[in-house]
């Protein structure tokens, strides 16, 4: 793409650079799309000290923008993005992060997503702490963001440049990047997000040493659908060059101190731990597969004979060796690529490329999941997912219902218009996702994800309704992530109670609960569905990625009081929070700073008509075995369990009984596992913040209050 | 001879998996077990026991992903 390519502008506005104050730029900027305007806003008092930054940030602000009755296409439904006070700064592990927030296609709910790419603290050395664009255009229209000159401006993009996004983000760093394409981060969506509900938004940044422009992704809930419906093509932001003082910490000697230390701790250990800087998470592949927790089929099994196929032996050979931070200067440097992969399949069929991925969760939702077993076919559909802007997981998730239903003869050959969508038809797979882009096919029926498809089917095909909700994989209209949990009922809680729907970025608790028995009863698993949440929720009202917390840990880590928390991490977790904005705080104002903000986005979701107990129902697959197949194939743990557990006899019963007591029991388990997380949290039974809580968090505003008064 | 994390142990016939891990000061609480190439189930480690020449890999697990 040459350019040359002429764009028009639109709009033009020029604003007055400030520098960063320990952490914060202490403005926020504003687009509104239909009258292509810009408005700078300080950041007040009480977003600082109630809402820290990052996501907490993106609720404050989306909060004040959208009503009960927005909805995701609804103009005043915003897209938020924020980095945090720690964002930004190149000796602190995972320290690039955006979030982003909107209310979701799929969910009807406020999303959030936390990603890499420059983008975030590129916005903040541009003079705003969080962005929020309202409205649609009339359009495609482009933003951009220059912190150099200190203009913004809007812009019809050229028409010829395509909507996939490895062209639109290659496209702006070479044009506005001339200097150095380093300086410069793009956000862009891709073809498939307009005619999908899972559409991803796509977070670049310039990887210097392979000279090509890299990408991550906000996959979760469709955010990427509202930025396509907004008519945005991209966002670009030019930032100054980037050093630790342009943060301005408040006390950079103490920063430094700890970032050296924490970097050369996962430096000397992450080779002998899960060598995340070699083969990224896909050391989970078989690790999961041994402990029958890999999802296979639609969730049906976690093992399977050849998960191997997919395991890390087979990407270490494909990945391409270098520095792979996501940001400037991670020591864990996880995110992999492919380079000169020759596609299979779509437009550019035949022509070499670079992957960014895969990571574990497309290996299970666009692999195993779909009873695929072919790393090169991962490869494929993770990049035609990312520039097509589709999030690989719902992608997956979706893709793996649609097989099991077809052959279980919910739907046909005629309903999938020809396609044989069998378990294990990878052409079947690509086919769907280049439907999704094309906007034409079942693959928009596919792409509006598994709640609408449950919809569709019952209504449109007589699919039998309960057996599908028992199957589909979505709660709160999101679609799982990669782990079965019907073994552990803490990871069942850690997808049901997570805000924003089954995503395991809230709680990943299944080792801890179910390989490390580390937390037998229901108050201990529901203190670590309290505690677990509220350190992960932290790393995104500050702008950090949560992997360097707990996925490398200190080789001492045995050795201290609380190993399961990591707490030699948490302490500089801490430190890095008060010699960044010179506000001290301990691990446990940490937890208190999280807690402010989880309860404010749970009130949230009461806001848009969810939010309740009724909201964190998860499907039977989730818990337990829905077919006999499934039953049998477990036979003797599930018989085992009725033994031990219920004290009957299972060889007195028909396998229908026996799935039928089971049930029971695990259902029940569940609810009571709500009833204790809701207590541990200050909630009511129905799952709503009681107002003495949202007193001592000090977020008893007029409207919250009002709200959650009538459910008191 | 046995090797627990790359390190060379002797074999003691009849020894469970988790004394040799002990033996070898690589146990730890949130750790799993790969033994020649397989991760066994924390039931396991307490009943297997390791054969003269294998090989046992300790991985610490809290989070994935
Ligand atoms: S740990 Fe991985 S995902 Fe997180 S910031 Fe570093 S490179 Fe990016």
């Amino acid at each position: 793409m040459s350019n040359s390519l002429t764009n028009q502008i639109i709009a033009s506005h020029n604003y007055e650079l400030n520098r960063v104050h320990h952490g914060y730029s202490n403005r926020t900027l504003k687009v509104d799309l239909k009258r292509k305007a810009f408005e700078i806003k300080p950041v007040t008092d009480i977003m600082k000290d109630r809402f820290i930054g990052g996501k907490g940030f993106d609720l404050y602000l989306l909060w004040h923008a959208v009503n009960r009755n927005t909805k995701w296409d609804s103009p005043e439904n915003e897209i938020c993005i924020a980095a945090g006070p720690l964002g930004g700064t190149p000796i602190c592990p995972g320290s690039g992060k955006s979030i982003v927030t909107a209310i979701s296609p799929l969910t009807g709910n406020v999303i959030d997503s936390n990603v890499g790419g420059y983008f975030g603290p590129y916005h903040k050395f541009a003079g705003f702490d969080a962005l929020e664009i309202q409205e649609k255009a009339d359009k495609e229209v482009v933003i951009i963001i220059d912190g150099l000159m200190g203009t913004l401006t809007m812009e019809y993009p050229p028409q010829e440049l395509s909507n996939e996004a490895y062209e639109i983000t290659g496209y702006y760093h070479r044009k506005l990047g001339k200097e150095s394409q380093r300086d410069i981060s793009v956000v862009c969506s891709g073809t498939a997000a307009k005619h999908t509900f899972f559409g991803c938004l796509n977070f670049s940044w310039y990887d210097t040493a392979r000279k090509e422009v890299r990408i991550k992704q906000a996959g979760r809930g469709g955010i990427g659908t509202v930025f396509s419906d907004k008519k945005i093509k991209a966002i670009v932001v030019k930032s100054p060059k980037v050093s630790i003082g342009l943060n301005d910490p408040a006390d950079s000697e103490v920063l430094l101190r700890i970032g050296r230390a924490h970097s050369s701790e996962i430096r000397e250990v992450d080779p002998n731990q899960n060598e995340m800087s070699t083969i990224g998470t896909t050391h989970l592949v078989t690790i999961m597969d041994d402990y029958d927790l890999l999802p296979i089929n639609n969730f049906k099994f976690g093992r399977h004979k050849d998960a191997w196929k997919m395991g890390s032996e087979e990407y270490r050979k494909r990945f391409n060796p270098g520095f792979d931070g996501c940001w400037m200067g991670c020591a864990v440097a996880c995110a992999h690529c492919v380079k000169d992969f020759a596609l299979m399949t779509g437009p550019k069929k035949g022509e070499k490329v670079l992957v960014d991925g895969p990571e574990y969760e497309t290996i299970s939702s666009c692999g195993s999941n779909c009873g695929i077993f072919d790393a090169d076919h991962v490869i494929e559909a993770n990049y035609w997912c990312d520039t097509y802007g589709l999030d690989t997981i719902s992608v997956g998730t979706s893709i793996a219902f649609a097989m099991e239903c077809y052959e279980k003869g919910l739907i046909t050959k005629e309903h999938t218009k020809g396609l044989e969508l069998n378990f294990r038809n990878k052409d079947a797979f690509l086919e769907l996702i280049h439907q999704m882009a094309e906007g034409e096919g079942f693959g928009i029926i596919v792409g509006k994800g598994v709640r609408k498809m449950k919809e569709i089917f019952h209504k449109e095909y007589g699919a039998d309704r309960d057996f599908m909700n028992d199957i589909g994989m979505e709660a709160k209209g999101l679609e799982f992530s990669q782990y079965i949990s019907k073994e552990s009922l803490a990871q069942q809680g850690g997808y049901g109670l997570a805000l924003k729907g089954p995503q395991h970025d809230e709680a990943w608790l299944i080792f801890l609960d179910m390989v490390q028995n580390y937390m037998p009863d229901f108050e201990e698993k529901a203190e670590a569905l309290h505690w677990f949440p509220m350190f992960r929720t932290w790393f995104s009202l500050c702008g950090l990625c949560k992997l360097p917390w707990n996925d490398v840990q200190p080789a001492d880590n045995k050795d201290t009081p609380e190993p399961a928390k990591v707490m030699k991490h948490v302490k500089w977790y801490s430190q890095y929070f008060g010699a960044t904005t010179g506000r001290p705080i301990d691990p446990d104002g940490m937890i208190k700073m999280s807690e402010v903000v989880y309860n404010f986005q749970r009130i949230f979701g009461l806001k848009m008509g969810y939010g309740t107990r009724a909201d964190d129902h998860i499907p039977y697959r989730a818990m337990g075995p829905v077919t006999e197949e499934e039953y049998l194939s477990r036979q003797e743990r599930y018989d085992n369990q009725l033994k031990e557990l219920l004290d009957v006899n299972p060889a007195t019963m028909s396998t229908t009984q026996k799935m039928k007591t089971l049930r029971r029991y695990r259902e029940e388990r569940y609810e009571k596992l709500k009833d204790a997380v809701y207590k541990r949290r200050g909630w009511t039974k129905e799952g709503i913040p009681r107002l003495e809580k949202v007193k001592e968090l000090g977020i008893d505003f007029p409207d919250v209050v009002e709200l959650i008064n009538k459910y008191q | 001879m046995i090797i627990v994390d790359g390190k060379k142990l002797d074999w003691i016939r009849g020894e469970e998996i988790e004394m040799t891990i002990k033996r070898a000061e690589s146990y730890h609480p949130f750790m799993i077990i790969s033994l020649n190439g397989k991760w066994i189930r924390k039931e396991e480690w307490g009943r297997k026991k390791v054969r003269n020449g294998d090989e046992i890999r300790t991985l610490l697990m809290i989070a994935g992903g």
